[in-house]
This record gives structure tokens, C-alpha cells and sequence, in this order.
């Protein structure tokens, strides 16, 4: 299986899932990611999760493309970066997310974009399956 | 070159060395240490942020093993897809509505026996796939 396949399908359903929440459970959605964000020790942790996962995605698939799998390496690559700063300095993020969330139309705007890109992915993932070698290379003799 | 028998049969193995020593450890700790599962899983409820950021890891641990491990033979390793369906059936339920997890989760941990019968159910599903995986 060609891994940007693979990884958009571990990718896409999640953006789904957490669009949903943010544009169906805004209330809820805002008390969690304020208490979460005074909270050093849980921004840390995230920190020390994002950062491996990133990692893995852009050992694996650094591919700068112009084709959706970009999609994947800037998603890789910004787990790495937010990881380290979350790692590095957890309040710049608290006061970050803070401001991000007294934005009124945060949830909206997020939610909507994680759930346009979680689709695509998805989409690409599951319902446009890489094409076998043999079939990709009689395509491109017949073009 | 290997069959595709044995490469999905090493993927079984492989998924199940690395799920079946958890279960068994989080079956041993419950029936163990009951109290402080207790009151662990009782902070754990007290909030959003921890239910949502399980809910992301277990989404993403559940759709590792249906997209590589999506085999529903009369076997064992049907165990193993159940296993995965679950996970991220309950990540997804945590990422889309945390507020009824706690609600759920509430009404369980209440319940005065669950962590004995929990405890013991994944100590003896643990037990079993740890041993098909790495002995049988």
C-alpha cells in the first residue's frame, strides 16, 4: 500500500471526527481547550506525542510534490514544529490558544477546514486507492 | 517472496504481541489495585481535555489496525479486527462528544463490581492473544 494512501487514511477520519466536534459541540469544545490550555503538564504531553508522530510522518513521507499528498508532509511537519514548541515553551501555546480562542468565529473557521481537509484525505484514502505498478505504467504508455 | 497467508498471519502476530501484553497489564492492574483505578478513571472523568486526547490516540491506534489488520476468518484473529473496530468506534465517540463520554463513563465506574469483571475480561483476552502471539 502506498503510504501517503495509508497515512490519509489514519489522517482523514480524525480531522472528520474533531471538525464535527468543533462545529457540533462548540460549548464543550471551548470549556476543554481552555481548561487544557492552563494546564502546562497536558500541554507537555501533547508535546511529547505530536512530536514522534511528525517525525514519523516526515521520515516516511517528505513529499513536496505539487499533489495532495503535500497535504500530509505540511500536516507532518507542522505536528513536529507545534510538538517542539509545545515541548519547548507550553506557554507560548497557552497564550496563543488563548487569543485564538476569544476569536467568536474560532470554532467555525477551524471545524470547517478540518472537515473540508479530513473529506479530502479521506476521500483519496479510501475511495481512490493507489493504482497497481503494471496498470500505472500501461496508462501512461497509452497516453 | 512470502504468501499472503503468511504476511497477513505475521501482521496478526505482530498487532498481537503489542495489544495482548497491554490488555493484560490494564486486567491485572484493575483486579490489583481497584482503588486507585477507581479514583484514577473517576479524574480521568473530572474533565474534557484528557477524554478528547484519548479519543484522538485511540482513533488513530483503531484505524492503524482496521486498515492493516481487516481479516475476519473463524479464528483468532477476528479477536484482533473486533479489537480495532472498538478502539475506534470509542475514539470517535470521545472526539465527537466528550460530554457523554463522562456521562457514560460516570454510570460505570459507579457500578461496584466493574472493575473486578472488567479486570478480568481483559486479563483473559489479554492472556490469550499475548499467548497466541507469542507462543502458539
Amino acid at each position: 500500500m502506498e503510504r501517503s494512501h495509508f497515512l490519509a487514511k489514519l489522517i482523514g477520519p480524525v480531522c472528520i471526527a474533531g471538525g464535527l466536534g468543533m462545529l457540533f459541540n462548540t460549548t464543550v469544545y471551548r470549556a476543554m481547550f481552555e481548561r487544557a490550555l492552563h494546564d502546562h503538564m497536558f500541554i507537555y504531553l501533547s508535546g511529547v506525542i505530536a512530536l514522534p508522530i511528525g517525525l514519523a510522518i516526515v521520515i516516511l513521507h517528505n513529499d513536496w510534490k505539487w499533489h495532495w499528498p503535500l497535504i500530509i508532509t505540511v500536516f507532518g511537519w507542522l505536528a513536529v514544529i507545534g510538538g517542539l514548541v509545545r515541548m519547548i515553551a507550553p506557554q507560548v501555546i497557552e497564550s496563543y490558544g488563548l487569543s485564538l480562542l476569544s476569536s467568536p468565529n474560532f470554532f467555525v473557521i477551524d471545524g470547517g477546514v478540518a472537515v473540508l481537509l479530513g473529506v479530502l484525505l479521506s476521500y483519496f484514502g479510501y475511495l481512490d486507492p493507489p493504482q497497481p505498478a503494471g496498470r500505472r505504467s500501461s496508462l501512461r504508455r497509452r497516453r | 517472496m512470502p504468501a499472503k497467508g503468511q504476511d497477513t498471519m505475521q501482521q496478526s502476530l505482530t498487532i498481537a504481541r503489542l495489544i495482548g501484553p497491554v490488555l493484560t497489564a490494564i486486567g491485572i492492574g484493575m483486579l490489583a489495585n481497584e482503588a486507585v483505578y477507581r479514583q484514577m478513571a473517576m479524574q480521568f472523568l473530572s474533565g474534557y481535555p484528557f477524554i478528547y486526547f484519548s479519543g484522538i490516540l485511540a482513533l488513530v491506534a483503531g484505524l492503524y489496525i482496521i486498515n492493516v489488520h481487516n481479516i475476519w476468518t473463524r479464528d483468532w484473529r477476528s479477536l484482533i479486527t473486533a479489537i480495532g473496530w472498538i478502539i475506534t468506534c470509542i475514539g470517535t465517540f470521545r472526539i465527537l462528544a466528550p460530554q457523554f463520554a463522562i456521562f457514560v463513563g460516570g454510570s460505570i465506574v459507579a457500578t461496584s463490581g466493574f472493575f473486578i469483571c472488567a479486570g478480568a475480561i481483559l486479563l483473559c483476552l489479554g492472556g490469550f492473544i499475548t499467548f497466541k502471539g507469542y507462543v502458539a
